[in-house]
């Protein structure tokens, strides 16, 4: 679990107008000014006198006598002044290891990645959007891709349609990481996407808490998480396919030389073995070369150099146990086959070998 | 393997079996060095290659004094340790191998008992030598390249194609043929046509006529022009196959004999007439032995048209590929300094139909062997 949370008090733009009334029922301090410092954060004796002057108020006016008129005032001044941010020690975000965890444990693919972006403030409410991604592996690649979305670490299950999580995955052009999307729909694609949004205030679009509502600040966040995912996504795609590449220039060579030594042996009347074995020698010292070239030019597209560094990022290699630094209080996480695609290519597991 | 083959491929090939020809020698030296120089190269650990002269028209001059076309010094470095060339690397050693194979037994194969030769899947994949004999029939001319060994010395010959009558008796492999006893049906010439195998006997004739595909041939032969006119009438079916343009040459050179082309009046036709004359781009290197610089084209002339007062019905309109193919046909240095080739184009294109040579059926069944052809051929009316 993560650590526990700061209490705040609401910030005053995130208030309604019966929230304020509601406040200002129960609140012990006896004058405005006092009733403001001590119920809001981030106001401060000048801004609460700012505010209640621009009601018609003062700050020493009792609280007892503000009535209606007067709160709905009060309330149009708070949506005015100019106050600083809401802190951010209230929210907790779940970390990009849990939820990498939580996907290895439920999702068999063979590309994992997670990002948590910083807290941020839509109406005056501190909220942090964090989102993960599961590629390849035993997912279908023919089937739309699912989308998981948690509030406050509880999944919603209903109404994905008018969930602004899940119109954060559409806007999301995932084109743009090398993966099929049909227009205006989820892409077509083995992968898993994952959204959380942990919130003081996670704003519902009605009371049964199914859906999460539009907020340009939300939506903003959780594109951003998206696509931190998909550009990690788009990185290993390339140098996977770099590698088949690779791959296939090598065995190409492998595939002639027996043909080609044989010829010459057949042209000369000599022994082949000694050509074939020249040649294989040559291959091999070729096909190294490759991998050399490969790991210099990785800085244009990524080898495996960054990604393996990236604490957002884990990849399933085949017949390897997964997550080989275990998530904290976790233990070891479980080993997880995967990786169809690169089992098929048998440079790309000789390729590792050799870097592991 | 080779014995097999040969003996289902083409019944003509067996019939040579046996036969050694003094290129042998030579060429048999010349596949072992290719073999020896990528067995070295390899041992010594280096990118073993083949060079292959490039066979284009980048790569083709026109040697305006002989005449004829010649393939220039540009080749391409084929390595094996290039993604592009190592699988035609391989292919070029593997046919390179089945050649020494038959010039050893002294045995002969077509392209196609050739492809068939040096097919198999390569061991511990699914990938197949040769995917087609597409891919093969290139191999075999970069290697004939290559080497400077012509296809027939590596012992490989082309379908055959084409047919020959006339006043000329040759002595094929041994038996001699007359070739004025030849019914309706003709000689076929065979691929390989050199002195080794073919020798001229008794010659009457007194030019001869090169018609382009068999239909216009059986019209001539029903009508026995060659015996009328004294000639030898050959055909070889569209775009002629070596061995009726090595056989025209020889006949040309050895027995002194004028050559006149009767073809089509359209680019392919006018093309045809190119490649008899001054030789092939692909083939350059073999204009030496093939081309007959002095050829003529005596028709179908697009003026003909009007000349022998021919219908609507008999135009077939120029498609965008004849024109661009005529106006690059045009632009062909042997063709770009011919005045009279370049009106001939001209009105070709002007016109905007094309002809064939059975277009001359409409004036009458023997109009082209009774009055066109002798016509032409007495007024001297034709295309240099």
């Amino acid at each position: 679990m993560p650590p526990e949370t700061e209490e705040i008090k609401p910030h005053p733009k995130g208030i309604e107008l019966g929230i304020l009334i509601q406040m200002l029922e129960r609140t012990s301090a006896t004058q405005l000014g006092a009733f403001f410092k001590q119920e809001f954060c981030r106001i401060g004796p000048s801004v609460a006198k700012e505010i209640c002057a621009s009601a018609g108020l003062s700050d020493r006016t009792w609280v007892k006598q503000v009535g209606h008129a007067d709160a709905e005032r009060l309330y149009q001044a708070l949506e005015q002044v100019k106050v600083s941010a809401p802190p951010t020690n209230c929210v907790q975000a779940i970390g990009t290891k849990t939820l990498l965890a939580g996907l290895l444990k439920e999702v068999k693919a063979e590309f994992y990645a997670a990002s948590t972006r910083p807290p941020s403030v839509y109406r005056g409410r501190p909220f942090i959007i964090e989102a993960a991604i599961a590629f390849g592996g035993a997912l279908d690649s023919e089937e739309p891709s699912r989308v998981i979305r948690f509030a406050n670490r509880v999944p919603l299950q209903y109404q994905q349609a008018a969930c602004s999580s899940f119109k954060a995955v559409l806007e999301t052009n995932w084109r743009n990481y090398g993966l099929a999307q049909p227009r205006g729909s989820v892409p077509v694609a083995p992968l898993v996407v994952m959204l959380h949004m942990a919130s003081v205030w996670v704003p519902f679009t009605s009371e049964s808490k199914e859906a999460i509502a539009d907020y340009d600040e939300i939506r903003k966040e959780m594109r951003l998480a998206l696509q931190e995912c998909g550009r990690r996504l788009q990185t290993y795609l390339n140098r996977r396919r770099r590698m088949a590449r690779q791959g296939e220039r090598r065995s190409a060579f492998l595939r002639y030389i027996g043909e080609i030594s044989k010829s010459c042996g057949e042209l000369t009347g000599r022994d082949a073995k000694a050509v074939y074995d020249a040649l294989m020698k040559q291959a091999e010292a070729k096909t190294a070369e490759f991998d050399l070239v490969l790991d210099d030019e990785g800085r244009v597209v990524d080898d495996g150099g960054s990604l393996a560094k990236d604490e957002g990022v884990v990849i399933v290699e085949s017949r390897q146990t997964a997550l080989t630094s275990p998530v904290e209080g976790e233990g070891a996480a479980p080993p997880v086959e995967g990786g169809t695609l690169f089992a098929d290519s048998p440079a790309a597991s000789t390729k590792r070998a050799k870097r592991s | 393997m080779a014995k097999k083959n040969a003996a289902n491929g083409a019944a003509a090939a067996t019939g040579r079996v046996g036969a050694k020809r003094p290129s042998d020698e030579r060429t048999l030296g010349r596949l072992v060095d290719l073999g020896t120089k990528v067995s070295t190269e390899s041992v010594a650990g280096s990118d073993p290659f083949v060079d292959i002269p490039t066979r284009a028209l980048s790569n083709t001059n026109w040697n305006a004094k002989r005449r004829i076309l010649e393939m220039g010094d540009a080749s391409q470095r084929r390595n094996l340790f290039n993604l592009g060339q190592a699988r035609k690397f391989m292919q070029t050693l593997l046919i390179a191998s089945g050649c020494k194979e038959l010039i050893e037994q002294g045995k002969t194969l077509s392209l196609r008992s050739m492809y068939y030769k040096s097919l198999h899947t390569i061991a511990g994949t699914k990938e197949k030598t040769f995917a087609d004999q597409e891919e093969s029939d290139p191999i075999i001319e970069d290697l004939e390249v290559a080497l400077g060994s012509l296809r027939e010395e590596l012992h490989v010959f082309a379908s055959e194609r084409g047919k020959v009558v006339g006043n000329l008796t040759i002595i094929d492999n041994g038996d001699e043929i007359d070739l004025r006893r030849m019914g309706t049906g003709g000689y076929a010439i065979p691929s390989i046509v050199e002195p080794s195998v073919i020798k001229f006997g008794k010659c009457e004739a007194k030019f001869i006529l090169h018609v382009e595909k068999g239909t216009v041939w059986a019209r001539f032969n029903e009508d026995r022009f060659w015996q009328k006119h004294g000639c030898i009438l050959t055909e070889g079916g569209g775009q002629p196959p070596r061995g009726v343009r090595r056989l025209l040459r020889r006949m040309h050179d050895e027995l002194g004999l004028p050559v006149y082309c009767l073809l089509d009046c359209d680019p392919w036709g006018h093309y045809i007439y190119s490649v008899i004359k001054q030789g092939s781009m692909n083939l350059a290197f073999e204009s030496e032995r093939m081309a007959i610089p002095d050829a003529k084209f005596i028709g179908i002339r697009a003026s003909d048209y009007e000349r022998y007062g021919l219908t609507d019905d008999v135009q077939i309109a120029l498609s965008d590929r004849d024109t661009g193919r005529a106006k690059q046909i045009a632009e062909y240095p042997w063709f770009a300094g011919k005045k009279e080739w370049q009106r001939e184009i001209q009105t070709l294109l002007r016109n905007g139909f094309k002809m064939e040579v059975e277009s001359l059926i409409t004036k009458g069944i023997s109009f082209v062997t009774e009055t066109y052809v002798p016509q032409k051929l007495a007024q001297k009316d034709w295309l240099d």
